[in-house]
């Protein structure tokens, strides 16, 4: 297993561009503080400090400086890098697998079953996804598994599509059509047959849907449905909104969180465009 | 024999093309001439240079490609020299060439008439009605229906499609015209259609062409001239006669056997055996030696110029056999 | 099928994703713990005859299929209820801001078409150089801006000379439309430099490459050797073919931004349709939820079918 990845991965790794590496360095770095938040972060996110410590610009003591109630805005920064990774991840895996379950039955069986599916994609793709998540967020109640859950659940169609459409192509190759002769059943010639050739193509598209999910969860956060006990960069922009902040001039509450957003949507997107370019064949005729 | 003055005169032409960082030469040290009234064929198998040809005489060259060395005289000026702004003053109007007819080779979202309109207006000084009146002349001359020239590109087959690609090029009156592969990609009976219409151009308004193709039957049915290209020098070139019948060239001589005749009996196909060298390659001597039954060291270290073979017949070969000699 | 057959099939799924809209909008607030409208009823906000009124309108007495039956058909009756806050008729708060949305829109849309296919013509032509390199960036980054954020930098940045809230300033009279429209311009100023600025990011970049390819055409150097100016092989040849995939996105796109600029009107306090959401959202006003939810839903489903039309009608390349 080790083998075939490291004899897969590693030519893709050679080829990806310039912006994909810086992409992926990034990436790394914004794993790292993730993971090592507790320890590097010099407050308490939760930690709410008297009214000395209120909207400080950043100083030496606190190099972000703080918010209306006293918290380190580094501290909450950083703790924020956690939930979007998480948001991002997490919402990648179910739109994957919701995708994969959906785009793999519309396109190898196809007929009225892939039309029922279609008219299902259909669906959300029509439909503005900030409306439907935020009114879906609000009905379920605001928090952070609900917003993962619903993220998730909308942002499949994409991922849906490409995989139907790369299911229908290869179900056409020959390969296929001997191994249903020789008696193949149908979950076996999907696992080992259509899968391994159609997850490469995914693997980019699945880049673009974290950073579409970190996107959405932090607009969510920003108009008010966040959860209040998991602090994301898009609830301190919220609290920094609905505070005096903007009145205050406090530059230092505003421009990180949302430097971070960008950063690290950017990465994403840069990441996925690069994977995109090596893993898909269309594409690499185009240079 | 054509003793008309030359209305365009190549000498020397060097082009060369680049791959990757590196330039690779593709045309070495081109020279001929093309006399007025006369059909000028450039054949050659694939990846001779006759197209590079064409664009590097018009200064045309694609981004990656430029002319290293040589002149090509209009009309008292070297084309190769010229500014573009300069160049698009003679493009079209002086020297018109016609490409082969894809399905985007005309505009995909514009009338066909409108895009031959374009050039009348905006070069040939005329107004929009006296333009459409010009289209729809050009449409009989070619063949068509003129009130189909308020039609889009994919509505017309690709043998319309070709014979309103000459249209647009005639219909400024150039003095020359270059057909770059006019009738690959069509069927026979319409390449015959082709090859008359620019017969009858040719024949009607006096118009000098430079017919590039690889088909030597429709190279020796429509020309007066010819010059054979072999991995992008010229190798041989003389009236039609001359050069097809009484071949000097070892690689002419080899091409022309190599037509399979109407009559008599048919054997095996002969071909060639090799193939010319690349792009990345250039042989110090004779290109064609390693596929030459006649070559010896002499060819190997020296590329042979063009020797005269007979008078206005001349080979690139130390090994001219004097071909001419039964004839006398 | 020829052209009217396809057009006639294109609406039949366009209405049959409507209804699937309608039935997700009915089933999505009967999710709620505690039914909405029984909540209602415990919710003093509320008046006696709205309540009765309400009771008839939706069936309550009656089965969930009844109450689905009932709200069908007041949906296409336009009836969409009343709001729980304004205690007024959904449907005409939903009208008023509406328009609202659309005169910030409309505006914001075009400048950003404007100046993304302008970024994107730059960097095809210039492509592999600097510039191109730039304006892709450039477009990248803006795609991953969030429109709030930029927003907040914007009012930051324009805090005491431009007007940070509404539509118009509230309380004046004005002299003349002229002095109105000036007092509606300073307010859209800033809201519209957000909009344009996060939405030409996906136009640049579609348009860039989109004449990419054109660029490689045959009738591209054609256009060249006919000896037509630069300018001239660029607008008469090149963007009329390019164009077309901007068109269609800018179609589709016109539709999605009425429940897109959620983001903009809220920080900018716009009186739209968007903070229409964001209000309702914030006061749990689920009437107006419902109508607004549909109207997006229904615009965009109604741009995407433009959308496709358009585009299948203006290329003349296109069999059916």
């Amino acid at each position: 297993m080790t083998g075939m990845l490291r004899l897969q991965v590693l030519p893709i790794l050679k080829q990806i561009n310039k912006k994909g590496m810086a992409g992926m360095i990034i990436l790394a770095v914004l794993v790292t503080l993730a993971v090592l938040a507790p320890v590097i972060a010099p407050g308490d996110p939760h930690k709410m400090a008297g009214v000395e410590e209120i909207m400080l610009p950043p100083g030496w003591d606190h190099w972000l400086g703080t918010d209306e109630v006293g918290r380190d805005i580094l501290t909450l920064v950083l703790y924020g890098t956690r939930i979007s990774l998480l948001v991002g991840f997490s919402c990648a895996a179910i739109s994957i697998f919701i995708g994969s379950v959906i785009g793999l039955a519309a396109g190898y069986f196809g007929g009225r079953v892939d039309d029922l599916l279609m008219r299902l994609t259909d669906l959300f793709v029509v439909i503005p996804r900030l409306p439907l998540v935020l009114i879906t967020v609000a009905v379920l109640g605001p928090s952070l598994v609900n917003t993962i859950f619903v993220i998730g659940m909308l942002i499949w169609a994409g991922t849906a599509r490409i995989i139907r459409v790369q299911t229908m192509s290869i179900k056409k190759r020959l390969f296929v059509e001997r191994a249903r002769s020789l008696g193949a059943g149908h979950l076996h010639i999907i696992r080992r047959h259509i899968l391994p050739n159609v997850m490469p193509l995914v693997f980019a598209n699945t880049v673009l849907v974290i950073a579409t999910s970190i996107y959405l969860e932090s607009t969510v956060s920003f108009l008010g449905l966040g959860d209040p006990t998991h602090i994301s960069w898009g609830m301190i922009l919220h609290y920094a909104f609905v505070s005096v902040a903007l009145t205050y001039g406090a530059y230092w509450y505003v421009i990180p969180p949302g430097v971070m957003i960008v950063l690290t949507v950017l990465s994403f997107t840069m990441c996925g465009y690069a994977l995109d370019e090596v893993l898909n064949p269309r594409l690499r005729r185009r240079k | 024999m054509n003793t008309q003055p030359s209305i365009l005169t190549v000498d020397n032409l060097t082009a060369e093309f680049r791959l990757g960082e590196i330039y690779y030469p593709a045309l070495h040290d081109l020279s001929f001439d093309i006399r007025q009234g006369e059909i000028f064929g450039l054949a050659g198998e694939s990846g001779c240079g006759k197209s590079t040809t064409a664009t590097a005489v018009m200064n045309m060259l694609p981004e990656n490609g430029r002319i290293k060395a040589g002149r090509a005289m209009f009309e008292g000026h070297n084309l190769l020299t010229l500014s573009e702004k300069e160049l698009r003053r003679i493009w079209w109007g002086k020297i018109a060439m016609i490409f082969q007819g894809s399905l985007n080779s005309l505009n995909p979202v514009r009338r066909v008439g409108s895009q031959i309109a374009e050039v009348l207006v905006l070069k040939g000084g005329l107004s929009k009605p006296q333009a459409r009146e010009k289209v729809n002349e050009l449409f009989s001359l070619i063949g068509i229906r003129p009130d189909r020239s308020r039609d889009y590109p994919h509505e017309f087959s690709g043998g319309m499609r070709q014979r309103v690609m000459i249209a647009m090029a005639v219909c400024l009156d150039p003095g020359l015209v270059i057909a770059d592969e006019c009738t690959t990609a069509l069927d026979v009976m319409i390449q015959a259609q082709i090859v008359n219409l620019l017969k009858h151009l040719n024949q009607t308004l006096g118009l000098s062409m430079i017919f590039i193709n690889h088909d030597l039957a429709l190279v020796a049915e429509i020309c007066h001239r010819v010059a054979i290209m072999y991995a992008g020098r010229i190798v041989e070139m003389g009236s039609v006669g001359d050069v097809f019948a009484r071949p000097a060239h070892p690689y002419v001589r080899q091409l022309v056997q190599a037509l399979p005749l109407m009559e008599g009996p048919v054997d095996r196909l002969k071909s060639i055996p090799g193939s010319p060298p690349r792009l990345q390659e250039t042989p110090r001597g004779c290109p064609f030696l390693p596929r030459c039954i006649d070559g010896d060291d002499a060819c190997a270290n020296q590329v042979p110029p063009m020797l005269p073979v007979h008078p206005g017949h001349y080979a690139a070969c130390f090994k001219n056999k004097d071909v001419h000699e039964g004839s006398r | 099928m020829n052209k009217k057959n396809y057009v006639l099939k294109r609406i039949g799924h366009s209405i049959l994703t409507l209804w699937l809209i309608l039935t997700l909008n009915f089933f999505l607030f009967r999710m709620l713990p505690g039914d909405p409208l029984r909540l209602l009823f415990t919710d003093p906000r509320v008046p006696l005859e709205v309540l009765e009124k309400m009771r008839v309108q939706y069936g309550l007495d009656g089965s969930l299929l009844y109450q689905y039956g009932k709200y069908l058909l007041n949906t296409l009756q336009g009836e969409l209820g009343m709001s729980f806050v304004y205690n007024m008729p959904v449907s005409e708060i939903l009208v008023e801001r509406l328009i609202n949305t659309v005169i910030l829109l409309l505006p914001a849309t075009l400048l950003s078409i404007l100046l993304g296919c302008l970024l994107g013509i730059v960097a095809a032509i210039k492509r592999g150089r600097a510039s191109d390199f730039i304006c892709l960036s450039l477009s990248q980054l803006l795609w991953a801006t969030p429109a709030f954020w930029l927003g907040l930098i914007f009012m930051m940045l324009s805090s005491g000379f431009l007007p940070l809230s509404g539509m118009i300033s509230a309380g004046m009279t004005f002299d003349s439309i002229w002095a109105k429209g000036v007092d509606l311009m300073k307010h859209m100023a800033m809201p519209m430099c957000t909009l344009s600025l996060v939405m030409l990011g996906q136009y640049a970049i579609v348009m860039r490459n989109s004449l990419i390819d054109v660029l490689t055409e045959d009738y591209m150097v054609i256009a060249r050797a006919k000896g037509l100016s630069r300018v001239r092989q660029l607008f008469s040849h090149a963007l009329p073919n390019a164009i077309l995939p901007v068109m269609t996105l800018a179609a589709l796109n016109l539709g999605l931004l009425i429940g897109g600029a959620i983001q903009t009107e809220t920080v900018f306090t716009w009186p739209g349709v968007g903070r229409l959401v964001f209000d309702a959202l914030l006061r749990r006003d689920y009437p107006v939820l419902q109508g607004a939810f549909l109207v997006i839903s229904s615009c965009a489903l109604l741009a995407n079918l433009l959308a496709d039309l358009f585009y299948k009608l203006i290329d003349p390349r296109i069999e059916y």
